[in-house]
């Protein structure tokens, strides 16, 4: 920064600072690549081929499950069925040829396709459900309460906690968070935890009041239906901002609400769900198959050469491969059969794994308990799971994104409005709120203007175009996508290079890429000469926690 | 303010779950369709849809017969042919198509199809100013 006479050398600065943003924002939008829909899916899920396979992001246990069996069967076509197909007879490795390509194609089928994930509410919807909702449901008691954990500068939902302490499952590391999080007035407070379901719920009781109260969200949500004549509890998700279906279930791990969620598979690397479970189940039962079938064949290959040889001998042949094989086959046979016979079973009465661990059709709960999803009859469930419909995915991962199309909540921090955003069109509509809300950024960010005051004689320039960046064409460059995130999606990008970036932002800082360039817009746009070089000051200073600040000074002026 | 103008121009009709997880929509003819629309017009449309719904889902001879050759030939079938239900998906989309031309449209509305909401609503848009 020349302070004398830089004039021609820092119109070039500026109009490079402009020229790259605008240039940025040019190229997004006259960009002619849409965008598929699988980029900005909101779960936490990882793409390939385009969008065609869709899977879970742990897909380590999947590999391997691959590895074993590839490598055991091909042990065993190496070395038994050359011997066997001799010796017995020839119908040995087609059969096993024949079972192989089948437990292949069905976990393959299983992995890669939709599991029957729900999509998330739009912003219209789920404005709807929730003034539903305040019109109808009173609070609840201590028992159904849930809460908002306050963090000191937003609210931050109990999914996003959980997501922002990477561990979905353990309890303490979110309680530990949850009491480091409260202001140190309301750490005398007991921190009780209800587990239930897949939502974990806290409640802070005044120890010294003896009350309950109630954070920042209203209690959870349910509706109750007659389904067959059984009543049955809807769930609100409040990731996902609708009311469950019934047997529907939000996967933790793949942060997506699943049709006839029955588990996530990590084996598979994919939930397992209305819409993959025959093939899941087809996979086990196969490979059960297999299993018996290599188990048996080996044996038999040891026995017969035994009989010949004597049995130190015939084992001396390929001596490592058959304790390998041999535990291989034992473990697998074990615990493969056992998960066929639970699942023939779970099929059979038409229940999913879900229920019947929580008991919810067990004459245990109540004598009049039953399941209303039932057929009647095992040959008719056994008919429907296997040789129903399948329903189409509802997610359609390769379809373009329509620009004006509405896009799917946020991860709500209770501010919906923001959510909405993402949409151009509307983006034109809030406009009006930007504009309103510019000058409470104003004040919340004058601090910041003062460290350059000599650049105040250059100014002239810079409005004019700055200005460029103030029209509501250039918000669609606020897509979910960091703009450090690369654009040109391979094959093998994953939607997991984009979802950490995202999530780590957590509530208010998702609203960064987005919020951020438009008010320093309609800053810059202001006549006042002050605020005129903000976009300066903002690219020169560290921008992402000028950003951060401010934006979060936005949420929480505007959320009162 | 604007925004929620947009909201209030948006109907929401919600699915009914008394029958099962089948796809079917709430016949309740909502308060602000009052002014808009011809009650049995839209419990028509609305009946209309939820058969279309269960004949796409419906489990019967033809069903496990498609269910079982995809089967026998390892999901290979559907590369050349659709599912029953992608079938009648087709044709909800021109049922709703002609709705709108003819019913809908005429007095400012909008039927969306509930397949683009992830067969959660079937989404009625106030279409004005």
């Amino acid at each position: 920064m020349l302070p004398g006479g830089g004039g021609p050398m820092k119109d070039c600065e500026y109009s490079q600072i402009i020229t790259r943003s605008s240039s940025t924002m040019e190229s997004a939008h006259t960009s002619n690549t849409p965008r598929r829909k699988w980029e900005v899916f909101p779960g936490r899920n990882k793409f390939f081929c385009n969008g065609r396979i869709i899977m879970a992001r742990q897909t380590g246990v999947f590999y391997f499950t691959l590895v074993l069996i590839v490598v055991t069967s091909g042990l065993f076509f190496a070395f038994d069925c050359p011997y066997l197909a001799v010796h017995i007879t020839p119908a040995v490795p087609v059969i096993g040829g024949i079972l192989f390509f089948f437990v292949m194609g069905t976990l393959l089928r299983t992995s890669f396709s939709d599991p029957g994930v729900l999509p998330r509410a739009t912003a219209h919807e789920a404005a709807d459900l929730e003034s539903q909702i305040d019109l109808e449901s009173p609070i609840r008691n201590a028992e159904g309460l849930s809460l908002c954990l306050l963090s000191s500068s937003s609210v931050t939902p109990l999914s996003d906690l959980k997501r922002q302490m990477g561990n979905t499952e353990g309890l303490s590391p979110v309680l530990s968070l949850a009491y480091s999080s409260l202001r140190p007035g309301e750490r005398e407070r007991q921190l009780a935890c209800i587990v239930s379901d897949e939502d974990v719920e806290f409640v802070v009781s005044d120890v010294a009041n003896g009350s309950s109260s109630v954070g920042y969200r209203p209690p959870p949500r349910t509706k109750e239906v007659t389904i067959n004549g059984q009543s049955v509890k809807l769930k609100y998700c409040f990731t996902c901002k609708i009311f469950r279906p019934p047997r529907a279930s939000h996967c933790s791990l793949c942060d997506n609400c699943v049709e006839r969620f029955d588990h996530h598979c990590p084996w598979v690397g994919n939930c397992v769900g209305k819409r993959n479970y025959r093939f899941f189940y087809m996979f086990i039962l196969s490979l059960s198959f297999l299993t018996i079938f290599i188990f048996a064949f080996v044996i038999a290959h040891v026995i017969h050469r035994s009989h010949q040889t004597g049995f130190l001998n015939a084992l001396k042949d390929s001596p490592a491969r058959y304790p390998f094989t041999g535990l291989v086959c034992f473990f697998s046979v074990w615990s493969i059969v056992g998960l066929s016979g639970f699942h023939t079973y779970l099929i059979s009465s038409n229940q999913t794994t879900n229920e019947d661990i929580k008991g919810s059709w067990s004459t245990k709960r109540g004598k009049e308990n039953y399941n209303p999803y039932s057929h009647g009859n095992i040959v008719s469930n056994c008919c429907v799971a296997l040789c129903g419909p399948i329903p189409p995915s509802l997610i359609d991962r390769r379809g373009f994104i329509q620009p004006d199309a509405p896009q799917s909540v946020a991860p709500s921090n209770g501010i919906t409005m923001y959510g909405a955003t993402q949409s151009h069109s509307n983006m034109c509509d809030q406009d009006q709120c930007i504009q309103s809300t510019k000058f409470v950024l104003q004040a919340a960010a004058t601090p910041l203007l003062q460290t350059d005051p000599h650049l105040a004689s250059d100014e002239p320039p810079l409005p004019g175009k700055i200005s460029l960046s103030a029209p509501c064409a250039p918000l669609p460059l606020g897509q979910p996508t960091p703009p450090s995130s690369t654009p040109n999606l391979s094959c093998d990008t994953t939607l997991s290079d984009m979802l950490p970036t995202r999530e780590e932002q957590g509530g208010p800082h998702f609203l960064t890429p987005e919020e951020a360039p438009s008010p320093l817009g309609m800053l810059s746009s202001g006549s006042s000469l002050t605020h005129s070089h903000t976009m300066h000051v903002f690219n020169l200073a560290s921008q992402d926690s000028l950003h951060e600040d401010s934006v979060r000074g936005l949420v929480k002026l505007s959320s009162v | 303010m604007r925004q929620q103008a947009a909201i209030a121009s948006k109907v929401f009709v919600q699915r009914d779950y008394s029958t099962g997880t089948t796809c079917q929509f709430q016949m309740k003819f909502l308060p602000e369709l009052e002014n808009r629309i011809d009650k049995q017009q839209f419990e028509e449309t609305v009946r209309t849809l939820n058969n279309l719904y269960a004949e796409a889902e419906k489990i019967g001879g033809k069903s496990y017969l498609e269910g079982c050759l995809a089967c026998l030939t390892a999901y290979t079938i559907f590369l050349c042919m659709e599912t029953h239900y992608e079938k009648v998906l087709k044709k909800i989309a021109k049922y709703i198509q002609e709705q709108n031309d003819k019913i809908y449209a005429p007095r400012g509305m909008l039927i969306t199809d509930p397949i683009e909401r992830g067969l959660r609503v079937v989404s009625l848009t106030a279409a004005r100013e």
